[in-house]
């Protein structure tokens, strides 16, 4: 059980590392605007796959991103599913389990909506932060200076331990093996992980006393700062391309209609 | 070191403790465990405060002035027992260049820095490695480096040797040699494994359930019998483990 951090390896080299950090934390804000104003559905459909289809084209890995939110949908279903049963009047369908239930296409183009919505929106932001390395995403944070420097510290040493609590977790379940714990039901082997999750983050507080400590003692004021990189024009131009990409997809009416139509013309 | 003095909430507590160790020397604090060495550490870096008594560092008193202590902690290195508490950046080289970059000095001063210190630990090859994968002695070499950046002149070694091989303490006491001769480092050192003390302290000082035992030349201390009771002697051992 290796936990991985979203970040990226310092060694992998992909489009997006030619980009300031910063900008690669601001981007994913800007460009979700389209999912907070558009309300046509297949115009938020097209957005998500434009977004996979780019992020496949530049070689980043979008199945692995895919991968990383998977754990997310059962929560967007959640949100979404009931919708279409109470939201709308227009009869779709109707379902016959015992009570009789109608399914409005109101409701069901919201729910789709919502849906792509926040799966748009997620993969988005998966796809910059995956892009980014632990230390540039430091980076990014100490540069927005909005961000409190002592946060930024508790950021680092929260991310530091994660990885190691996991894996003394595993070693402590080991242990038990070896020594001969016979994990009879599921059920026993949740209990034992939450009884040894509890002691190890005990025990890593006391020990992210001490990494504080020993960054106290090498200077640290609240500001960790690894080399950074400078600003570039590039990096503004880019924030301006995607601005206007996003303000030509929701003010040019015709181009959203030529979606729709495109759209409806194979799906529906 | 006067007449210092220090509790814990528990009943444990450093009773008159007073030591002054010499410029570019080798000073052993020694005890067995649990008997206050790392606890004496972290007074000395103002990590604890003294409930009596004074610390002079350089010349200067230690006090709670946070100005006062971050000026001082500069020129202290403080290497922790366990690696794991102290690295903490994405690869080696960034973690080595934590310290410099605390000081604030031009980027190229860092880089320059964080080669030297490289290359003082013999961990060149490993700069841009995560410092997850590195063994034990890898990674106390890698902290070591992260200290050496900032050029201090006393370097505080909590357990420096514990869970090394002969051939990484040997690398290790190369490195500290050359460091105590080339840039004239003071080293402050806790242990207590015997070999050490005789062999490589200048001085030596002996901690018993926080209270001093002894403080001297190591070859008079380990001849005290009150310290060998304590301490105990590979003698005693072999009186377990005589094969004849
Ligand atoms: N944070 C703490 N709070 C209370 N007691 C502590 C704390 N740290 C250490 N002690 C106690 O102080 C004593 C000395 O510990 P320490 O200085 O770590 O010894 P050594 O480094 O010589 O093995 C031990 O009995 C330990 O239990
Ligand atoms: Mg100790």
């Amino acid at each position: 059980m290796d936990i991985e951090l979203p970040f990226k390896h310092e060694t992998e080299k992909n489009f997006l590392s030619k980009i300031h950090p910063l900008i690669r934390v601001f981007l994913p804000f800007i460009l979700v605007i389209p999912f907070i104003l558009l309300y046509d559905v297949y115009l938020v459909i097209a957005i998500t796959l434009l977004s996979f289809f780019l992020n496949l084209a530049f070689n980043l890995h979008p199945f692995k991103i895919l991968s990383k939110i998977k754990a997310l949908i059962p929560f967007i279903l959640l949100i979404t599913i009931f919708i279409p049963f109470y939201v709308g009047n227009t009869v779709l369908f109707q379902l016959n389990i015992g009570i009789t239930l109608n399914i409005y296409q109101e409701g069901l183009t919201l729910a789709l909506t919502l849906f792509f919505r926040i799966f748009g929106a997620a993969f988005i932001f998966m796809t910059f932060l995956t892009s980014l390395t632990y230390s540039e995403f430091i980076e990014a944070l100490t540069k927005l200076r909005v961000v409190p420097p002592f946060f930024i510290g508790s950021i680092v040493i929260m991310l530091h331990y994660i990885p190691i609590l996991a894996m003394s977790n595993k070693k402590v379940l080991d242990a038990q093996d070896l020594r001969g714990k016979n994990f009879t039901s599921y059920w026993q082997r949740i209990k034992a992980h939450a009884f040894i999750m509890g002691k190890n983050v005990v025990h890593n507080m006391e020990r992210s006393e001490k990494l504080y400590e020993s960054l106290k003692l090498r200077g640290f004021s609240g500001r960790i700062t690894f080399s950074s990189k400078k600003l570039k024009l590039v990096d503004i131009l880019m924030v301006l391309l995607f601005l206007s990409i996003i303000f030509a997809l929701i003010y040019f009416i015709h181009i959203k209609q030529i979606q729709i139509e495109v759209f409806q013309l194979f799906i529906l | 070191m006067e007449n210092l003095s220090f509790e814990y909430n528990s009943d444990f507590s450093i009773e008159n403790l007073s030591f002054k160790i010499e410029e570019s020397s080798i000073y052993a604090l020694t005890g067995n465990n649990g008997s206050g060495k790392t606890t004496v550490l972290r007074l000395l870096v103002g990590l604890l405060k003294p409930k009596e008594g004074k610390i002079k560092i350089f010349d200067e008193f230690l006090t709670r002035n946070r100005n006062q202590l971050w000026k001082l902690r500069q020129q202290i290195g403080f290497l922790f027992q366990n690696p794991d508490d102290q690295l903490f950046a994405p690869t080696i080289r960034e973690d080595i260049g934590f310290g410099a970059r605390n000081l604030g000095l031009e980027e190229s001063e860092i880089n320059d820095r964080v080669e030297w210190a490289l290359d003082a630990v013999n961990l060149t090859q490993y700069g841009n490695s995560s410092p997850y994968y590195l063994s034990w002695g890898q990674k106390k070499r890698a902290a070591l480096a992260g200290l050496l950046v900032m050029r201090p002149k006393l370097l505080i070694l909590d357990e420096p040797f514990a869970n090394l091989d002969f051939k990484s303490i040997y690398n290790h006491l190369q490195i500290f040699n050359t460091l105590k001769k080339e840039q004239k480092m003071t080293i402050l050192f806790t242990t207590h494994n015997l070999f050490f003390i005789e062999n490589w302290a200048d001085k030596m000082l002996v901690l018993n359930d926080g209270k001093v035992m002894f403080e001297g030349l190591p070859e008079e201390g380990l001849k005290n019998p009150k310290v060998k009771e304590v301490l105990g002697s590979y003698t005693e051992l072999l009186t377990l483990i005589d094969k004849k």
